[in-house]
């Protein structure tokens, strides 16, 4: 799929889109104070409170990159919140359902979650709010989503952004010098999605005017993005 | 050390391997090649650690003997050295000195031990397979354009060659991308590329082979593993590390259902294109194509020059389409096809366009349009 | 029809033609049958593959293509073979909702061992509830459908000995333990038994206790969930086998149908009906439950009501506090069963008990969390923690984000001067940490970038502001009060 850099107007040299998926691997996912409660939640399972566990996370937080390692680990069944499976057709250990908050058929995922929890299995949900902030009109599955305990993911600190920012650089590909990363880190909003819209942002410019990735350049879409959110 | 050699035979070797050694070097060891001269062959070595360069020549050797000497200069000398003259190269006795004497001149050099030489390139090589040297230049040549020369994409900065299997042949494939164009090349694959690594081939390696396979004669044989590579041009081997990085999955960029068809003379189209693009005043400014039925126009604005239109026979049936490129582009996609006319496939606007001599040739290139 | 087709990858790619003639038959099938039809039931009908004259059609679960295949599978044939001329068979099937799908043999076995096991079918289900059951990897499967009629598994934990008893939930469970301890033939006092209640009260483990308590008193039970009695029900239709069904359904002595309000579709609830009519006028027993009173089931049969009406309707209302402790403290024993570590100080249950007011399940909820808590953070828990653990299930709503506007008053108002004197170029000491604390503050409790936050500060620098935290951060490490000063300001910035 091309892409464009729509960072400015004018004739622009558009591209190819040949950024890799980001990668999702257990040694890939940075801990840090944030996350470590949720990271050491999916890493004890089977040793779960109840048959399911919450993990809710702003977007960008590394709720899929920690779903990933754990339906990796152990094997489990991906449930897609759009089509969530008949739970007759399901049993065992363990399922995940990445985006709670895109779960279309609330009586589904509650045939489900009973299912999981009579044949003994485990159900890891990740979602952007907990369930009481959603609007699930389901009593039935409210219920039970409430009695599922909750791990949070926390807004990222400076040295997560820090790590976060050189692992989206290698995901691309990108060298870059540390310090450009320091210089983002200090002047981006502390989020992990907006280190992700960043790092994206920067290398897309870089691709269409077919420059390098630098520290001017990053300077350069800083500005342009806070002059768009100063108007 | 006691060597003597024809000027020509030393000059020819010394051309394969100098232009490895970089100008501005800090380690003074790979500023120098190496010479060893042992039982009738001198074989010189240079590298600078990522690419190294050997070739062997007929020499009378005295008293076999390696040493080191800076390549440059050597090179130098021999090159102003009168054609037919006799060249040799002997320890003056003095540690760390050699002597080079050739009719009437005499120099003494200064020598770095043989044994601080690096060796980078050793190991074992896991695939290996022979090319005729015209089939190795047409990947080079077809697909060296594209390469990027945006260093902190390095895993662009080289050709990925891979074997693909396509509707059951195997394919040797070399392929370069700078983001913007992309070129593809395909042969048969030959015996012994089976199951090979896919493997990104450095920019300066490329240029190498490149000048070497000009001199070749008969088949190159190829070596590889997942992280060096390896040409032998009889006499001659050149071996260098592989880029470490991941070339992308580039299938997903070449269009499978571009519709519009538009077939243009190669010759008319590429000197329209550098005739309109005189008037942009910066190298690489967009033209734009018009496309209508039977023709095509070609045009660019430039607000501070001005603007140029030209107007071309063109074979397209497909409906009314404007659609801009970089000239540069354009241009050197047209100088890589060989055929009397361009086939373009195109989509739309802000699509990839195939380029190529006619369908199902062997070279195809894809080209990502300007935004105008 | 055995096993579904596991192995989706082989089905070829429909050309764009064929698609085309898919829509159109999508398109004949929504004109005909109307809006409302067509979305139940045909919006997730694909067109799998076309080879060697049979379409292969697929849905996500099997209680749709039972459905379609038991209704319209005529229809279907008729246009597809209007558009596709070399067809000569329909096939329709359950996709894989998932990447993977293999089929696997256990779950049929467990269906089937409901049937040949029928003197005690609970018993049956109850062993593969085992906590062994959860190391088996969890796949998909592609179920035979005449197997799917077994009974839905009963949780070991749901039993009388674990039913706490208040007096909001006293009458139904005097009432269920009536029916579960009549003698095999004796006439029922209460048919049916109705109990409703909000979710999270006792319904289902009432329910569960009465199965598995009557199957203990040599009765034949068959407990049932509502989904589950409509997708065994719609696929004994669909294999003809709806006489066996009934046989099937005449052979017990107790049926138990949870959550009866999820009972929907015109024919089911005629079946339904039908069932509970013969099976009361036999003298079975009939014990449903839902989580509401019948007059309030809005979807139900006229007929189903009345005869819901003429047994025993009993509530569980609201847990009392007493029964609310009690609830805790039962659920932490079982937790410090799997955990021995697990320490609940009596002031914690006691905050829990008067918190979480709602249901048994928000309980469980509570519980959970404090689990949760003290197994990452391995600290004892005190009523601060167990407040910071279950704030979830108390406020609905999310913490709320800290805005720098608030910051800047706050702390102007602590140190008693004004929001301007902050946003001023002023120098003056009174003025300057105030201003360095409130920018320290931003950085912490925002996710503003250090430029964003400068600008908020009467248009300073970046690195005003980056000297600031570090002044601040550095100055709280060594002063014990400023550094009280700053959670304080952090506690209530966070009310």
């Amino acid at each position: 799929m091309p892409g464009a850099g729509d960072a400015r107007r004018g004739p622009a040299q558009l591209f190819f889109d040949l950024a890799g998926a980001p990668r999702h691997g257990d040694a890939d996912f940075l801990i840090s104070p944030a996350n470590r409660a949720a990271h050491e939640m999916i890493s004890r399972w089977p040793d779960w409170p109840d048959s399911a566990l919450l993990l809710v996370g702003p977007p960008g937080s590394g709720k899929t990159h920690l779903g990933a390692i754990f339906a990796r680990r152990h094997d489990a069944l991906l449930v897609s919140p759009t089509d969530i499976p008949e739970p007759g057709a399901l049993c065992g250990a363990c399922a995940l359902l990445d985006g709670l908050e895109a779960v279309t058929d609330e009586t589904a995922l509650f045939h489900l979650m009973n299912f999981i929890r009579e044949s003994g299995g485990s159900l890891l949900i990740s979602s952007r709010r907990p369930p009481s902030a959603l609007k699930i009109a389901l009593p039935d599955l409210l219920s039970r989503l409430r009695r599922a305990p909750v791990v949070e993911i926390g807004a990222p600190d400076d040295s997560l952004i820090r790590a976060v920012l050189e692992k989206l650089f290698r995901d691309r590909q990108l060298a870059v010098e540390a310090t450009l990363v320091d210089y983002v880190a200090l002047r981006l909003e502390r989020s992990l999605d907006a280190a992700r819209a960043f790092v994206r942002m920067l290398d897309e410019e870089a691709l269409s005017r077919g420059r390098p990735v630098t520290r001017a350049l990053a300077g350069e879409l800083l500005q342009l993005i806070d002059a768009s959110r100063g108007a | 050390m006691k060597v003597t050699i024809e000027r020509a035979a030393l000059l020819r070797a010394l051309g394969h391997v100098h232009r490895v050694v970089e100008r501005r070097t800090t380690i003074p060891i790979l500023a120098n090649v190496l010479i060893d001269a042992s039982a009738g062959t001198l074989m010189l070595k240079a590298t600078d650690l990522d690419l190294e360069i050997t070739e062997k020549v007929s020499a009378d050797i005295g008293q076999p003997s390696a040493t080191t000497l800076p390549a440059h200069t050597l090179y130098d000398i021999v090159r102003k050295l009168p054609e037919g003259a006799q060249v040799s190269i002997e320890g003056s006795g003095e540690q760390g000195q050699l002597t080079l004497r050739s009719g009437r001149s005499r120099f003494n050099l200064q020598s770095l031990p043989e044994s601080d030489f690096p060796d980078v390139t050793s190991g074992e090589f896991s695939h290996s397979f022979s090319l005729p040297p015209a089939d190795l230049k047409k990947l080079i040549l077809k697909t060296q354009f594209a390469i990027s020369s945006e260093e902190t994409r390095y895993y662009l900065n080289g050709i990925f060659l891979h074997v693909a299997e396509v509707e059951g042949h195997q394919l040797l494939r070399a392929v370069a991308t700078d983001g913007h164009r992309l070129a593809r090349v395909e042969l048969p694959a030959p015996a012994g590329s089976a199951g090979m690594p896919g493997v990104i081939l450095p920019r300066k390696a490329v240029n190498e082979i490149l000048r070497l396979v000009e001199d070749a004669e008969g088949a190159v044989a190829i070596e590889l593993s997942t992280n060096k590579m390896r040409f032998s041009f009889g006499e001659t081997v050149l071996t260098t590390k592989l880029i470490d990085g991941t070339f992308p999955d580039y299938g997903r960029v070449i269009p499978a259902n571009n519709d519009k068809r538009l077939t243009v003379e190669r010759g008319v189209f590429r000197e329209a294109v550098d005739r309109v693009s005189t008037i942009s005043s910066e190298r690489g400014r967009a033209v734009k194509l018009a496309l209508s039925e039977g023709r095509l126009v070609l045009s660019v604005t430039n607000p501070d020059q001005g603007s140029a239109v030209e107007e071309i026979e063109a074979d397209y049936d497909g409906p009314p389409i404007d659609i801009g490129f970089n000239s540069r582009y354009l241009l050197d996609i047209a100088d890589q096809l060989d055929s009397d006319t361009a086939l373009f496939r195109l989509a739309d606007p802000g699509s990839p366009t195939l380029i190529q001599d006619r369908d199902g040739a062997s070279a195809l290139y894809v080209l990502m349009p300007m935004r105008v | 029809m055995s096993d579904n087709n596991d192995d989706q990858s082989n089905s070829s790619e429909l050309s764009i033609e064929n698609r085309q003639k898919w829509e159109r038959v999508r398109g004949r099938l929504r004109a005909e049958l109307g809006e409302a039809v067509y979305n139940s039931w045909f919006a997730r009908l694909e067109l799998e593959s076309l080879k060697d004259g049979a379409a292969l059609l697929t849905v996500p679960t099997k209680f749709l293509k039972s459905w379609i295949q038991s209704h319209y599978a005529d229809r279907i044939r008729t246009r597809l073979c209007a558009e596709f001329s070399s067809l000569d068979h329909v096939v329709i099937d359950v996709r894989s909702p998932t990447r993977r799908a293999r089929p696997r043999d256990a779950e049929i076995a467990s269906g089937a061992a409901v049937e040949k096991t029928s003197p005690a079918p609970a018993a049956a289900i109850v062993e593969r509830l085992e906590p062994q059951a959860a190391k088996a990897p969890m796949r998909a499967v592609a179920r035979a459908d005449g197997e799917s009629f077994g009974g839905s598994p009963l949780d070991r934990r749901l039993s009388f000995s674990t039913f706490l008893v208040g007096p909001s939930n006293q009458l139904a469970y005097a009432a269920a333990c009536r029916v579960a301890d009549a003698r095999p033939g004796e006439h029922p006092l209460f048919n049916p038994l109705y109990t409703h209640a909000a979710v999270g009260l006792g319904k289902t483990h009432l329910l569960q206790a009465v199965a598995r308590s009557a199957n203990d008193n040599k009765r034949r039970v068959l407990y049932l969930t509502a989904e589950k009695f409509m997708s065994g029900f719609v696929s004994a239709l669909t294999q003809h086998s709806s006489i066996a069904f009934k046989e099937k359904l005449r052979n017990i002595d107790v049926l138990i149908i949870d959550d009866v309000q999820f009972l929907q579709g015109k024919s089911i609830q005629q079946e339904f009906c039908h069932t509970l009519n013969s099976l009361i006028d036999a003298g079975k027993q009939v014990v449903v439950a839902a989580d509401r009173p019948p007059s309030d089931l809005e979807t139900l049969d006229e007929r189903v009501l009345s005869r819901f009406k003429g047994g025993l309707c009993v509530d569980i209302g609201p847990l009392d506090e007493e029964l609310r402790m009690k609830i805790l403290e039962a659920r932490i024993a079982a937790a410090q069963e799997a955990q021995p570590s697990f320490h609940v100080p009596p002031a914690v249950v006691t905050y829990i008990a008067k918190t979480i007011v709602t249901n048994g399940r928000d309980l469980e909820g509570a519980v959970n969390r404090l689990l949760a808590h003290s197994t990452l953070n391995g600290a004892p828990l005190c009523v601060e923690t167990a407040e910071n653990a279950i704030r979830d299930l108390v406020r609905s709503a999310e913490p709320k984000r800290v805005k720098i506007d608030d910051i800047q008053k706050l702390v102007a108002s602590h140190y008693n001067i004004s929001r301007a004197d902050i946003l001023s170029s002023r120098r003056t000491a009174n003025v300057v940490r105030p201003r360095q604390i409130a920018m320290y503050l931003s950085k912490v409790l925002t996710l503003r970038s250090l430029p964003e936050i400068g600008r908020r500060f009467g248009g300073r620098d970046h690195t005003t502001v980056l000297h600031a935290v570090r002044k601040v951060e550095d100055l709280a490490s060594k002063d014990k009060s400023l550094s009280e000063v700053i959670e304080l300001l952090k506690r209530m910035l966070a009310e």
